[in-house]
């Protein structure tokens, strides 16, 4: 694990580098986020962070790449979901990226290769059904968004890391998708990434959004964790 | 005017520009090519842009190297634009942004508002606060970062 007090792209190098812990706090090792990972990895456990618990989670599937803008118009018209329209229009861009990347990136073939494309609409197999939670607090917004393919592996994101921070004028180029410009997006606008893997079997994203009032660029962290065995 | 089902422009012509108004969702469908024809000098209009993700911001940049040598305005950029031309600077190119919308929030009342502000007259620092017309007569504060809010500058 890396703690310290540094940008987003000095941590993006640090990702690119192999790190799978980051945390950027003025608290360093004492910011309780850092503590919460060293003791999880330490017992070779996944920690549930203070801004993952909330009293109400309001929680949707989607199978419907064209119905996901609705479902997100929804998820965030919801009463219970209250915030400042930055902060809303921040997180909708996030959970876009996290979302989109869940349909087309998710379900592979028995060859491992990508089963949908990006300008298909597709509609996805009950056993690819995506599971999208959200909350509110005065402070931010919690996301998270589990697919059932588990195909997300660190390798992506460190290359995503490496090209949108290194290279972003070629990056930005590429005519493909999947090139990790949603990584990059998602990383720069999110306050706290964890992403826990379980190979073949789901993906997990969980983000928390901080309010504009109370965002701070760099006061963040990234962790990734994989289950089942190293 | 060109439409999809969640994205449209309308080219409204004057004398010595085009007006282009982006309306809606740009996307991975979205096609910008049935602009290429439209002459310069052209002014890209955003205030109605509802959303854009990574898909639609590398379709952008990728048309706006189309425009390579053709002069391109920016103008009445809302803040979900100003946030891609800050974290993508190739999302702005060459082009010259004329104006761009401030959120403000007001903490009496909650009221939020976009405020439209002419780039020349910001002169590169933005008003972190302004009145608020509600009956508290309370104060809208910026609901963004004053010095990134306009780190698309440099």
């Amino acid at each position: 694990m890396t703690c310290g007090f540094f940008s987003k792209k000095d941590a993006s190098k640090l990702i690119a580098a192999g790190n799978e812990h980051i945390h950027s706090s003025v608290l360093g090792k004492s910011d309780h986020g850092a503590q919460s990972t060293q003791a999880a990895v330490d017992k070779g456990v996944i920690p549930t962070y203070s801004w993952e618990t909330h009293d109400q989670i309001q929680r949707v599937e989607l199978r419907e790449s064209k119905e996901r803008h609705v479902a997100i118009d929804a998820l965030f018209a919801n009463k219970n979901i209250s915030a400042k329209r930055e902060t809303i229009e921040r997180s909708r861009t996030v959970l876009e990226e996290i979302l989109t990347n869940a349909i087309y990136h998710a379900p592979r073939r028995a060859d491992g290769s990508e089963k949908y494309r990006r300008s298909e609409s597709i509609s996805l197999a009950k056993d690819e059904t995506i599971y999208i939670s959200i909350a509110s607090e005065a402070d931010g917004i919690f996301l998270s968004v589990t697919d059932l393919g588990g195909t997300l592996s660190f390798e992506h994101i460190r290359e995503s890391m490496g090209r949108c921070y290194g290279e972003s004028q070629k990056q930005i180029e590429s005519k493909e998708s999947g090139a990790g410009l949603g990584v990059y997006l998602v990383f720069e606008t999110a306050t706290h990434v964890k992403i826990v893997t379980d190979p073949g079997k789901s993906t997990t994203v969980s983000v928390w959004i901080s309010s504009t009032k109370t965002f701070d660029q760099d006061t963040f962290s990234f962790n990734f964790f994989r289950r089942g065995p190293a | 005017m060109i439409t999809d089902d969640k994205f449209s422009f309308e080219v409204i012509s004057s004398e010595d520009r085009n007006i282009i108004l982006l309306k809606g969702i740009i996307d991975e469908d979205t096609n910008f090519d049935k602009i290429l024809s439209v002459d310069s000098p052209l002014v890209f209009n955003f205030k109605n842009v509802a959303s854009i993700n990574s898909c639609g911001i590398r379709s952008w940049v990728n048309f706006l190297k189309e425009l390579s040598g053709k002069e391109v305005i920016f103008e009445e950029c809302p803040p979900l634009i100003v946030r891609q031309m800050n974290m993508v600077p190739s999302f702005v190119g060459e082009a010259k942004v004329t104006s761009i919308f401030l959120p403000y929030v007001c903490d009496a009342c909650d009221k939020e508002k976009h405020v439209l502000k002419e780039i020349e007259e910001l002169q590169g620092e933005i008003p972190e606060t302004m009145d608020c017309d509600c009956e508290e007569k309370g104060e809208m504060e910026l609901d963004a970062h004053p010095k990134q809010y306009l780190a698309f500058l440099k």
